[in-house]
């Protein structure tokens, strides 16, 4: 049975002090009040609580000239910061590194993928290749850069996995659990996440198909086409095609998190992660090949070969903004990735120097 | 080793915020406020950290790798969810050390001189 406790109304002089200690904080810098600025508070109710306890309210006035000289001081010191930067900030800017770089892989790979599929079956393509040789050197850049992009994450990405799993594993199975362990808010997060990708795609998919009105082709007695299916049946068929597609990406982005989660949780040397450099420069480095040769791919098979593109063999049938799409996403991808590799380059020079 | 060792170095000296927020860590995890009373604690009330100082430590410690946020937490049923609690990191733990291995050498610099010599006893540093 549930206890009624009496809630004893804070003390003016503490909510007057706490006042006083929100608009002193309110002069930050936005991202320390962000990060830090409900814990700061918290922190100082306790103060004072404790203050009022064993002074009375005199003794929460003794905590204001500290306060406002601390919190003034404090707030300018962490401006001036924030505008020069700090002298050593090498193995969190790496280690945030690798993570953008981890993410933007993922969606560089989802991106690729979609491509591949694209441009299946490949003998039109190859068709048109033949005639016209820029657009079978840009196809033959942009396939080959998927497996060279694969192989660098591996060469960055498994030594820190090993090193990671090789301390966790030292501390036993639940080390190595809680490694990889992403907590509930985090896992709804994402489910929510993988929802909104889903429906976003499917919602693609539907007005393209409505857009450019695919011929309908007659059904087989055999079977039960979606034409024929009763309203309630449809619906049941999109709720399980939402589902089915929010659970596999929603598996992409746990297994990316957790293991972005325990690049956060582990300790590396210097060495490691400035080795870690290498690869991300090598993938930055394909992903903008990639990108620019999909992007020529793309337009010389509009100029060389206008009637195949706009078949539905070719990038017809709404294949071009698809396609168009895939290269926004690659284009992301290697602004990510270009942006990690820089800071995370700068950090190394700035530490070594 | 080396590598570790110049690690360490490359973080000192500590601020005194710094330094004794890894020495209250050292006994195991704690939050914000807990922090601050055990720095009151163990300098005998000398150094008092606000709110701010605090976490603009916690915050610069965080990004140098020397604490970690902690997942666990000591007793979920007392404890307000929104705390955060942080941990000493293993270059923690080194930054630590070589930061008393530092004060040591000051220490003993200080004590040679000449004109400080009778204030030997004076600057004999409890517990460490």
């Amino acid at each position: 049975m549930a206890q009624h406790v009496p809630i004893r109304p804070q003390p003016k002089i503490i909510t007057f002090s706490l006042l006083l200690y929100r608009c002193l904080l309110r002069m930050g810098p936005a991202a320390f009040r962000r990060d830090y600025g409900a814990l700061a508070l918290q922190d100082f109710r306790q103060c004072c609580r404790s203050a009022y306890q064993h002074q009375g309210p005199l003794g929460v006035l003794c905590l204001w000239p500290g306060l406002v000289s601390e919190t003034i001081a404090g707030l300018l010191a962490e401006y001036w910061t924030a505008f020069l930067g700090r002298g050593y900030p090498m193995l969190p800017t790496i280690r945030r590194s690798l993570i953008a770089t981890f993410w933007a892989f993922i969606l560089f790979l989802f991106a690729f993928t979609a491509l591949m599929r694209t441009a299946d079956p490949v003998a039109p393509f190859d068709a048109v290749g033949h005639l016209h040789p820029e657009v079978a050197t840009t196809y033959a850049l942009f396939a080959h850069s998927g497996i060279v992009a694969l192989l660098a994450l591996l060469l960055g990405g498994l030594p820190i996995l090993f090193t990671a799993m090789k301390r966790a594993f030292a501390s036993g199975p639940l080390g190595v659990l809680k490694l990889f362990l992403i907590k509930p808010k985090q896992a709804l997060l994402l489910l929510g996440g993988a929802w909104l990708i889903a429906v976003g795609f499917l919602s693609y998919l539907l007005g393209t198909a409505y857009l450019f009105a695919f011929p309908v082709t007659l059904c087989p007695a055999t079977q039960q086409c979606l034409g024929q299916q009763s309203l309630g049946m449809k619906a049941l068929n999109l709720a399980a095609l939402i589902g089915g597609m929010t659970l596999l990406v929603f598996v992409v982005l746990v297994l990316t998190a957790s293991l972005s989660l325990a690049v956060l949780r582990s300790e590396f040397s210097r060495g490691m992660l400035r080795f870690a450099l290498v690869p991300i420069g090598t993938l930055t480095l394909i992903m903008a090949i990639s990108t620019v040769a999909t992007a020529i791919w793309t337009f010389r098979l509009w100029v060389d070969a206008p009637q195949f593109a706009a078949g539905g063999s070719g990038l017809g049938d709404g294949q071009t903004a698809w396609v168009i799409a895939i290269i926004i996403a690659m284009a992301i991808s290697t602004v990510i990735t270009t942006g990690a590799f820089t800071s995370g380059l700068r950090a190394s020079l700035l530490h070594g120097a | 080793m080396r590598s570790n060792q110049t690690d360490s170095e490359t973080l000192l000296p500590l601020t005194p915020a710094a330094f004794n927020i890894l020495l209250a860590l050292a006994d195991g995890d704690l939050h914000g406020y807990s922090i601050m009373q055990e720095i009151a604690s163990q300098t005998q009330g000398k150094l008092r950290i606000g709110p701010t100082t605090l976490y603009r430590s916690i915050k610069h410690m965080l990004e140098d790798g020397l604490i970690i946020e902690s997942d666990e937490r000591p007793d979920p049923a007392l404890d307000d969810e929104r705390r955060r609690y942080y941990r000493l990191t293993a270059l923690g733990q080194r930054v630590a050390a070589a930061e008393i291995s530092r004060l040591e050498q000051t220490l003993a610099v200080a004590r040679s001189k000449p004109l400080l010599r009778g204030l030997g006893q004076a600057i004999d540093v409890k517990g460490v």
